[in-house]
């Protein structure tokens, strides 16, 4: 599930949402938010939103985006990173390829 | 052998072969664990009565026809057991933070606590003691962790304590609401040597917010007992002990279902475990430290180069580089599982306020409608910038004017220059810039509204199928976006893009976003020549900076940019009622930051102005800013500009504002003399050139320092001129045909 949410990611013309992405992977999108929190553990993704609490004052005065920025300071944005992109294109194609025993 | 229950005795075991009957009634016994493969035990049986059968560490009494419709491989009968030799177990109480697993542990435990330290470590340590049924058990709270990845020092003391210290015992404590989030410790849990019994906790909580959790269905999912309790109600206790008791009882129908790897990763799985099995301590089992191990564990790592010949690590080395991305297929797969289990236990979907925002997304991000929506949100906010910001700043502005005729009879008899700097200077310039404070109120405010009300991230969302056509995609989006608001933190942001084709493409694409400081000119100015008509001139003008942007974009993607795409995933929030004093803040902050502008760029370069336009003569026409403009004249009537018009123009390259405090200085009140000597045309002209032209000097110097080149600097501003000179030299040769 982990290699489909990076091969999603890199073949998807669009971006997508949290709810794109639950959709389809037929998940909630609390399991999404946990993958892409594992992904950005193991360096496959990166959030590139403020990393700054979300409305906290005083926060985005001391930031290199100063109070210009209206839009990343209450949401996360992910990306592919180079090993995501390596690791997606080598990966199978989308399927069911995640073998289970039960 | 193929048997039905009825043929099985008192004592003897088998596995579920088959269930015959209607598809209700097989749903039901799946329900209740009798799944293909489940081991089960007769307990107790009459001639034709009831049937007691012991069934993944519950027991569940069938009918004689019932049982008589469940096909059975029958193993062995099994053999009296001698008494159980322990009368005392050990179990330790694990789970996530946040799900009331030290709620289980005082209710299971009671007064018989100890509270200390795990050795050598500064991570508390609890442990307790109950009886039930004649036995005593230990029960030890591990620390609240999410996985068993050795990421953190907790992880590490779980995982050690339940391999070294073997409990006979874990509870896995889950939260019914999360289950999701919560059994992917589970899921780890399972594939240590001890046995697993999971307490789905807070089922109070999952009912509240809508979620149902079927216990007997997850209990044949994950083939281990599962308990449901409320242990902040004292709910469950007793149901948990009794459990606890018979799977300590009766192990062997513990058969749990398992995540297992890829078939494709099996071999590499068997090649490592062949090379590092003779070297892995006794106490880990070989099979979890080789998974471990392809999961990249650093902990496990360490462990086997210290235990293993060096030769023999590095080929481990080697292999493990080679799958470094086994980690995806194993945690995947984990999930996989999780997914599972959860569709089979989980009846009814969440129905809270995610509800309203799936209806409303529907609309809003649909790529026609939601556009749509885009543009009539962005029209209502110049409407209101222009309906109640412009009448407010017409005011503030004759205030300004009155006060300077006020200051002159004041300063009667002083010298005159010293009367000019501050009526025309200061108070013609700076004054005439903090005018703009209720436009940028309103701008501010209602961006503050959209964006605590969750809108704004849908609005980037619809933006990013724009930037798409323009080949910008993923970390391009931010910077583009951050523009909005201002340049300099927009160029600065591309710093997140590694690709420095793509990084260019954006750095030289985001001076021609409209920012505040632009929107906050057209603001005052556009109702100067267009009266009424002015929202729509200033519509068209953000949308033609738009266009450029895309066409532009477009163009330095096809010749000289072009790069691989790839998306991204955004966390749209919920939309909720916005915050009073949140959007305060963000508007106050916002204003703070262009008062603090104007006290020091826009003073200073008022003051430069008005000095040139006052020296040596007094007289404007003889002073040296009007010998420049006269020499400038020329390109000036391409545009039908008056030579002080195109001063001003060439002062907003030091900060956009300057355009209007510029003009203040050099003609008095701008709303009585502007449309007198620019005709419309050359007005629309002058706007286009605004939005086209360079932002500000620090967006100059931040593109400088960004490509580390005077190169880029020097281009972005040719490239910028070029098209701002162009447009108003089309609009104005254009319009003055009508």
């Amino acid at each position: 599930m982990m290699r489909q949410v990076l091969l999603l990611m890199a073949k998807s013309g669009y971006s997508l949402t949290i709810s794109n992405l639950a959709s389809a992977l037929g998940v909630r999108p609390v399991v999404v938010e946990d993958l892409l929190g594992k992904l950005t553990a193991l360096g496959y993704v990166q959030d590139i939103a403020c990393p700054a609490p979300a409305k906290k004052p005083g926060t985005c005065a001391a930031c290199v985006f100063g109070s210009a920025c209206c839009f990343a300071s209450s949401q996360h944005v992910w990306i592919l990173t180079e090993k995501g992109r390596r690791a997606a294109l080598k990966g199978l194609p989308l399927g069911d390829h995640f073998g289970m025993r039960s | 052998m193929n048997h039905s229950l009825i043929d099985m005795r008192r004592g003897e075991t088998g596995t579920v072969r088959c269930l015959e009957g209607h598809r209700s009634f097989v749903a039901r016994l799946a329900a209740l664990g009798f799944t293909i493969g489940a081991p089960l035990k007769v307990v107790r049986r009459s001639e034709h009565g009831p049937f007691l059968v012991s069934l993944r560490g519950t027991r569940v009494a069938l009918g004689y026809e019932e049982a008589k419709q469940v096909l059975v491989a029958q193993v062995a009968v099994e053999e009296p057991q001698a008494p159980a030799q322990t009368r005392s177990f050990t179990i330790a109480l694990a789970g996530q933070p946040n799900v009331g697993k030290s709620t289980v542990f005082n209710l299971l435990t009671g007064m018989n606590q100890h509270v200390g330290n795990w050795t050598g470590k500064t991570v508390e340590k609890k442990s307790g003691t109950f009886s039930y049924a004649g036995t005593t058990y230990t029960v030890v709270d591990l620390p609240g962790t999410y996985s068993l990845s050795a990421n953190s020092e907790e992880e590490l003391i779980a995982r050690e304590f339940v391999l070294k210290e073997k409990p006979n015992l874990v509870v896995a404590v889950v939260d019914a609401a999360n289950l999701e989030r919560n059994l992917y410790l589970v899921a780890e849990l399972l594939l240590l040597p001890s046995p697993v019994l999971l307490a789905l906790n807070m089922v109070d909580v999952a009912v509240k917010e809508g979620i149902t959790v079927e216990p007997k269905v997850l209990e044949a999912a994950l083939g281990i007992p599962v308990v449901p309790m409320d242990a902040a109600h004292h709910k469950g206790n007793k149901e948990l002990k009794a459990a606890i008791e018979a799977m300590l009882r009766d192990k062997a129908s513990y058969h749990p279902s398992l995540p297992t790897i890829l078939p494709a990763h099996q071999q590499v799985l068997n090649n490592l475990k062949a090379m590092i099995a003779e070297y892995v301590p006794p106490v880990y089992p070989t099979d979890w430290v080789t998974l471990k191990l392809l999961e990249g564990d650093e902990d496990l790592s360490a462990l086997m180069q210290q235990r293993m010949p060096a030769e023999k690590w590095r080929a481990v080395g080697a292999l493990l580089y080679e799958h470094e991305d086994a980690v995806l297929d194993i945690a995947g797969a984990r999930y996989q599982w999780i997914a599972r289990m959860v569709r089979a236990a989980v009846v009814e979907p969440p129905k809270s306020r995610m509800g309203l925002t799936t209806k409303l997304d529907r609309v809003l991000i649909h790529p026609l409608w939601g556009s749509l929506v885009l543009i009539l949100v962005l029209g209502g906010v110049f409407f209101l910038t222009f309906a109640v910001g412009g009448p407010l700043q017409d005011l503030l502005s004759n205030l300004i004017h009155s006060f300077g005729n006020l200051v002159r009879l004041w300063m009667t008899g002083a010298p005159a220059w010293l009367v000019e700097s501050l009526v025309s200077g200061v108070l013609g310039g700076l004054g005439m810039v903090l005018t703009f404070l209720p436009i940028l109120a309103i701008f501010y405010l209602s961006l503050g509204i959209l964006e605590d009300t969750g809108y704004m991230a849908r609005a980037a969302y619809l933006a990013d199928r724009l930037m798409h056509a323009m080949g910008l995609h993923g970390k391009s989006f931010l910077p583009i976006l951050l523009g909005f608001g201002c340049n300099v933190p927009g160029v600065l942001g591309t710093r997140i893009i590694e690709s420095r084709k793509a990084r260019l493409q954006t750095i030289l694409l985001v001076p021609f976003v409209p920012c505040s400081a632009r929107m906050a000119v057209l603001a005052v100015l556009a109702p100067i020549f267009f009266g009424h008509s002015a929202f729509w001139v200033t519509w068209g003008l953000v949308g033609g900076n738009i266009v450029v942007l895309v066409v532009l974009g477009i163009v330095l993607h096809r010749f000289a940019f072009e790069d691989e795409h790839v998306a991204f995933i955004m966390e749209l929030p919920l939309y909720h009622v916005p915050n009073p004093r949140t959007i305060g803040i963000y508007v106050w902050q916002n204003l703070l930051g262009f008062l603090k502008k104007a006290g020091t760029t826009i003073l200073v370069a008022s003051m430069i102005v008005w000095g040139f336009s006052y020296f040596p003569t007094g007289d404007i026409a003889t002073s040296y800013l009007g010998t420049i403009g006269k020499w400038l004249q020329p390109v000036g009537n391409l545009l039908g500009l008056p030579w002080r018009v195109f001063i001003a123009l060439l002062t907003s390259f030091v900060a956009k504002e300057n355009t209007v405090a510029t003009l203040s200085v050099l003609y008095g009140n701008l709303i009585t003399t502007l449309p007198s000597v620019i005709s419309k045309p050359a007005g629309l002209g002058l706007l286009a050139f605004e939005m086209l032209f360079v932002p500000c000097v620090a967006t100059i110097a931040a593109i400088r320092q960004e490509t580390g080149s005077f190169k880029w600097a020097a281009f972005s501003v040719i490239l910028m001129t070029i098209l701002a000179f162009g447009a108003d030299l089309l609009i104005y040769q254009v319009g003055r045909l009508f």
